[in-house]
C-alpha cells in the first residue's frame, strides 16, 4: 500500500512504569505498558489504534503528544526527534482530543476562553482576531457563536466533545491524537462526532491517530489500523485488508467477538477466547498471546515473533505468518 | 409459536423525580411491556431515556425521591410490586428476581470474601445450612467458567479481574434460581473478547435454568445476539416493541431506524457515510407537547408537533409514531451534522 509522506515515526518505543512492592517498597518491578513498538503515520492519514484495556494504546498516544516521556525509543515528527523539540512549539503541530468531555474542559472557563486558550498561549493574532477565530471554530463544529459565552456545564456530552474538537483544531495542527473520542457518547451522537471528524480531515488535511476499543468506529474513520496486545503491535494493515483477511489470530478473534447488530448472524462461527488478559507486569514468554491463542504451537511459548511483512503486504507478528512465508520458496 | 405464560407485566408506569404539585420532572411516562417465561427481553435506549429507572422500579430500588403515579402497575405473580411492603420486596430480591449491574466492582462488597457474599442470599432465602450453601456456590461459579472454584471463593473481589467479577455476579444472581434476572448493561464495562465470553455464559445458563432475562443495554450488537424481543425507549417512553428479527429487518419508528443506521457496519465496504440522528435528546424538564422525537425526526409532520403518538399495533407490532417507516422505503434524509 502506498503510504503518504510520513508525518510521524515511532521507533522502538517503550514505556515502563515502576511498581513498588513490599512493605518497605524495596522490591521494584515494572509494568510494561508499551514494550517496543514501531509505527508510522502518513500525512493526511487516519491511523486507528485498537486493543483491549491495558494494552498500552492510550500511553502510546500520550507519549506522541509529549504528555509522557518514553522510557526508551524515539518519536520523530516531520523528521525531528521529539525529545529535542520545544514542547510548547509542538502544541502548534499536535493536539489531542480526550475521551471524557466532562473532565477535559475547565468548568470555570467560558467556552470561548477554552477555545481561545491555545491561540493566546501561542500569541496568534490580536484579541479581536482571536475572537473572530473562536466564532468561526464554533460554527465549524456545529455550535453557534453565542455558545461561546456559556460554561461547559451547560452542554451535553456530544456538544462538549465538539468544543474539545474546536480547541484541538484552533491552531490548525497537522496531527490530532484522538483518545477514545466517542466512547463516552450515545450511539446517535457518536455518529455525529465521527462524521464531523471526517469532514474536518477532508477540509484541513489533518492526520489522526484514532485510539479506540470500539472496532466499528475505528473501521469507519481509519485508513490503516494497528492492533495492539499487551504493549506490542501484533498487526498493521489497511482497514480493507484487516477486515477481509486478518493475519494475526488475535485480530481474528477480536473481530469475531464483536457483537453484530443483525440477529440473522447469530449462528455464525465465532472464536471465543478463553481466559483473561495477562498482566503487563509479567507478560507471558514468547508470543504474548500464546496463553489465549487458539492456534498456539510449541515455538510460540519460547520465541517472540517479530512484526514482519506478510504476503498481502501488511504487517503481522505471528509465527504462523513467518511459517507461511518460509514454505512458499521451498515449494517453488 | 406457542404462546408463553406471562411472568411480569408493566402497565402504564409513570415515574417522577420530586413531589407531586412541585416542579418535578417526568422520568418515565407510560411504559407498558411484558416479559414472558423463559424469554430474553432487551430494553434499549440512550442515556437518560428511563431504561434504568424502569428496571429499578421492578425491584423497588429507585431513590425514595422518585414517585410513581397511582395507577402505575408492575404485575408479578398477582401482585403489584410498586405497592409491596419493604419486607416483602426483600423476600423477592435475590430470590425470585435478581439483578446484575454494569460495574461489578461497585456491586460486590470489597471487604467480604467471594464465598461469603455468594452464600448470603442462599442462607437468607432458602434456609440452607452453610455447608450446602457453599457447595452450591462452588458448583455455580464453576458453571460460569471460573477454574479452581474452591480457592476463588476464598478470594476478595479486588483479587479478581473485571470479567471474573462479572462471572461471580452472574453466579450469585442465579444461585437462588430466580424466575427473572435483570441485567443492567452487564458487559458495557468489559473488553470485547471478555464480553463475548460473558454473553455466551448468560445465554447458556438462561436455557439451562429457564430464567427470563430483562437485558438493559444501549448496544444494538448485544441486543441482536441475545434478545427474543426488543423494547425501544426514548425520552421516558416506549417508542417501539417487536420481535428481534422483525425489528432489525424493518424498524418502524424513525428513532429505531436512526439508531440502526448510525452504527458503522463491520461487514462490507465502509466508506459510505453513516447517517447520524441530528440534534440531542430533549431534557425531561422541557419535553415538547407532541412527539418527544419531533425535533430530531426526519419523518415528521405538523400532527407530530401537536399530538403525542401512543403505542399502537402496526402489523402485529407496537410502535408509537404517526408516520412509521414504511417497508422498503428509505426516505430518511442523510443528515449532515453541519447545520
Amino acid at each position: 500500500m502506498m503510504l503518504n509522506e510520513p508525518l510521524l515515526e515511532i521507533n522502538g518505543l517503550k514505556k515502563y512504569y515502576p511498581k513498588k512492592d513490599g512493605f518497605f517498597q524495596g522490591k521494584k518491578s515494572w509494568i510494561k505498558a508499551v514494550d517496543g513498538m514501531d509505527l508510522t503515520i502518513g500525512k493526511g492519514e487516519t491511523l486507528g489504534l485498537v486493543g483491549e484495556s491495558g494494552c498500552g494504546k492510550s500511553t502510546t498516544g500520550r507519549m506522541i503528544v509529549g504528555l509522557e516521556d518514553p522510557t526508551e525509543g524515539t518519536v520523530s515528527f516531520q523528521g525531528n526527534n521529539l525529545s529535542q523539540v520545544d514542547k510548547r512549539e509542538l502544541g502548534k503541530q499536535m493536539q489531542m482530543i480526550f475521551q471524557d468531555p466532562f473532565s477535559s474542559l475547565n468548568p470555570r472557563m467560558k467556552v470561548s476562553d477554552v477555545i481561545a486558550e491555545p491561540l493566546r498561549l501561542h500569541k496568534v493574532g490580536s484579541r479581536i482576531e482571536q475572537q473572530k477565530r473562536v466564532d468561526e471554530l464554533l460554527e465549524r463544529v456545529g455550535l453557534r457563536s453565542e455558545h461561546g459565552r456559556r460554561f461547559p456545564a451547560e452542554f451535553s456530552g456530544g456538544q462538549r466533545q465538539r468544543i474539545g474538537i474546536a480547541r484541538a483544531i484552533a491552531l490548525s495542527p497537522s496531527l490530532i491524537v484522538c483518545d477514545e473520542p466517542v466512547s463516552a457518547l450515545d450511539v446517535s451522537i457518536q455518529a455525529q462526532v465521527l462524521n464531523l471528524l471526517k469532514d474536518l480531515q477532508k477540509e484541513l488535511g489533518v492526520s489522526y491517530l484514532f485510539i479506540a476499543h470500539g472496532i466499528q468506529a475505528v473501521k469507519y474513520i481509519s485508513d490503516r489500523i494497528a492492533v495492539m496486545y499487551l504493549g506490542k503491535i501484533v498487526e498493521v494493515a489497511t482497514k480493507e485488508e484487516l477486515f477481509s483477511r486478518p493475519q494475526h489470530p488475535y485480530t481474528e478473534s477480536l473481530l469475531s467477538a464483536v457483537p453484530r447488530p443483525d440477529p440473522k448472524l447469530r449462528g455464525r462461527d465465532r472464536i471465543i477466547l478463553k481466559g483473561d488478559l495477562p498482566s503487563p507486569e509479567n507478560p507471558p514468554s514468547g508470543c504474548r498471546f500464546h496463553t489465549r491463542c487458539p492456534k498456539v504451537m510449541d515455538v510460540c511459548k519460547q520465541v517472540e515473533p517479530a512484526l514482519q511483512v506478510t504476503r498481502e503486504g501488511t504487517y503481522a507478528a505471528c509465527h504462523l505468518v513467518s511459517e507461511a512465508e518460509m514454505k512458499q520458496p521451498q515449494e517453488a | 409459536m406457542t404462546k408463553r405464560e406471562t411472568l411480569l407485566e408493566i402497565n402504564n408506569l409513570r415515574a417522577y423525580a420530586g413531589k407531586a404539585g412541585e416542579s418535578r420532572s417526568q422520568l418515565v411516562n407510560g411504559v407498558n411491556f411484558r416479559i414472558d417465561k423463559g424469554e430474553i427481553v432487551a430494553l434499549v435506549g440512550e442515556s437518560g431515556c428511563g431504561k434504568s429507572v424502569t428496571a429499578l422500579s421492578i425491584l423497588g430500588l429507585n431513590a425514595a425521591s422518585i414517585e410513581y403515579e397511582n395507577d402505575s402497575e408492575i404485575r408479578f405473580h398477582e401482585e403489584n410490586l410498586l405497592q409491596l411492603s419493604d419486607r416483602k420486596l426483600r423476600k423477592l430480591r435475590g430470590n425470585d428476581i435478581s439483578m446484575i449491574f454494569q460495574d461489578p466492582m461497585f456491586s460486590l462488597n470489597p471487604l467480604k470474601k467471594i464465598g461469603k457474599q455468594m452464600t448470603e442470599a442462599l442462607l437468607q432465602h432458602k434456609a440452607a445450612d452453610v455447608r450446602t450453601a457453599r457447595q452450591d456456590a462452588e458448583k455455580m461459579i464453576e458453571r460460569v467458567g471460573i477454574t479452581d472454584p474452591k480457592r476463588q471463593l476464598d478470594n476478595y473481589p479486588y483479587q479478581l479481574s473485571g470479567g471474573m467479577r462479572q462471572r461471580v455476579m452472574i453466579a450469585m444472581a442465579l444461585l437462588c434460581k430466580p424466575e427473572l434476572l435483570i441485567a443492567d448493561e452487564p458487559t458495557t464495562a468489559l473488553d470485547v473478547t471478555i464480553q463475548a465470553q460473558i454473553l455466551e455464559i448468560m445465554k447458556d445458563l438462561q436455557q439451562e435454568l429457564d430464567v427470563s432475562i430483562l437485558l438493559i443495554t444501549h448496544d444494538l450488537g448485544v441486543v441482536a445476539e441475545m434478545a427474543d424481543r426488543v423494547v425501544v425507549m426514548y425520552s421516558g417512553q416506549v417508542v417501539e416493541e417487536a420481535d428481534v428479527y422483525a425489528l432489525f429487518e424493518q424498524p418502524l419508528h424513525p428513532y429505531t431506524n436512526g439508531l440502526l443506521t448510525s452504527v458503522p457496519k463491520l461487514e462490507g465496504a465502509s466508506d459510505e457515510r453513516i447517517s447520524a440522528i441530528r440534534g440531542t435528546v430533549p431534557s425531561p424538564q422541557e419535553l415538547p407537547k407532541g412527539c418527544n422525537f419531533y425535533e430530531r425526526c426526519t419523518h415528521r409532520s405538523d400532527r407530530c408537533k401537536e399530538e403525542e403518538p401512543v403505542l399502537a399495533n402496526h402489523g402485529g407490532r407496537n410502535v408509537a409514531c404517526w408516520h412509521p417507516v414504511v417497508e422498503g422505503a428509505n426516505d430518511v434524509e442523510r443528515t449532515a451534522i453541519r447545520n
